[in-house]
């Protein structure tokens, strides 16, 4: 893994870290705006402008790749160099948590 | 049945994005509907019903090679895709009755600086250069000759002044607005 693209997004912003949680499945960027939404009771939303940056940005680095498209939406999937920058990330949070008195 | 059209003439910049959003919603809120761009600046107006839809602006790279998928998405977000003018798309939404989250195309303030650099890097940029490889000699050269009584010399000598002060507003102008974007979204 390169520094740089550790640097660029390590620690990572909410939206791309949900995006890249979300890539562990096929999925397309509306899809994934529907995940969120769901799973963190409507606390976090992710909009059209910046789901289609987020993941053009994200493919270019190669952390996501584009699988197929599916009536004019294209579907995503993590990368290796992705599951490895997400693995980083989760022990960020995990080590945060823990230092504030979680388990 | 002919819808009434009205033409108006704006110029609005390249940082001046936010304006002329503004400025669309206005006009649809008082009952005129964008029908289109052209040239840059001369913004085509129908007749409608007064109504609360936003106007918004993405600059998206990349997106020419798959731009059904980019308006697709749009779409499923609610947004009606109106056309491209200099790297600008321009979406519309009905508001009335949504939070206010969904009449925005950014969710936070990494993505909307993200599009600020992607504007600088991409547009501004070739500004810059033309003015600093093309402007400035040509400008220098002028003041030097232009005054020696030969009619040529001095058409050009003014016509160089005349893109040097326009070119320099234009890139002092964004530089300043471009700022104060980037200042706005990071306290966001």
């Amino acid at each position: 893994m390169t520094d740089k693209i550790k640097r660029i997004y390590i620690p990572m912003t909410e939206t791309g870290f949900y995006i890249l949680f979300c890539l562990q499945e096929e999925m397309h960027g509306y899809g994934i705006t529907q995940k969120v939404k769901e799973i963190t009771d409507g606390e976090v939303i992710i909009t059209a402008g910046t789901m289609y940056g987020s993941l053009s940005k994200m493919e270019k680095d190669g952390l996501i790749c584009f699988v197929r498209e599916e009536e004019k939406r294209k579907l995503y999937y993590i990368t290796e160099l992705g599951r490895e920058i997400l693995q980083l990330e989760i022990e960020r949070i995990k080590r945060l948590y823990k230092n504030i008195g979680g388990v | 049945m002919n819808k009434e059209i009205k033409k108006e003439i704006k110029l609005f910049l390249l940082s001046d994005y936010e304006k002329e959003e503004a400025y669309l919603t206005e006009m649809h809120k008082t009952g005129w509907k964008l029908k289109n761009v052209s040239y840059g600046s001369v913004y085509t107006f129908e007749k409608c019903e007064p109504e609360n839809v936003v106007y918004r602006l993405d600059f998206a790279e990349d997106k020419e090679k798959d731009l059904s998928c980019y308006i697709a998405m749009f779409g499923e977000y609610g947004w009606e895709y109106i056309q491209d003018v200099n790297g600008y798309s321009y979406f519309r939404k009905r508001a009335d009755g949504l939070p206010e989250e969904d009449t925005e195309i950014f969710s936070d303030s990494e993505s909307r600086l993200e599009m600020v650099k992607k504007i600088i890097n991409t547009r501004l940029m070739p500004v810059w250069v033309v003015f600093m490889s093309i402007l400035i000699p040509n400008f220098i050269k002028a003041i030097m000759h232009g005054f020696d009584n030969i009619p040529f010399h001095t058409v050009l000598t003014v016509l160089f002044v005349f893109l040097f002060v326009g070119y320099s507003y234009i890139i002092i102008y964004c530089e300043i607005e471009f700022l104060k974007l980037k200042k706005k979204y990071t306290k966001k």
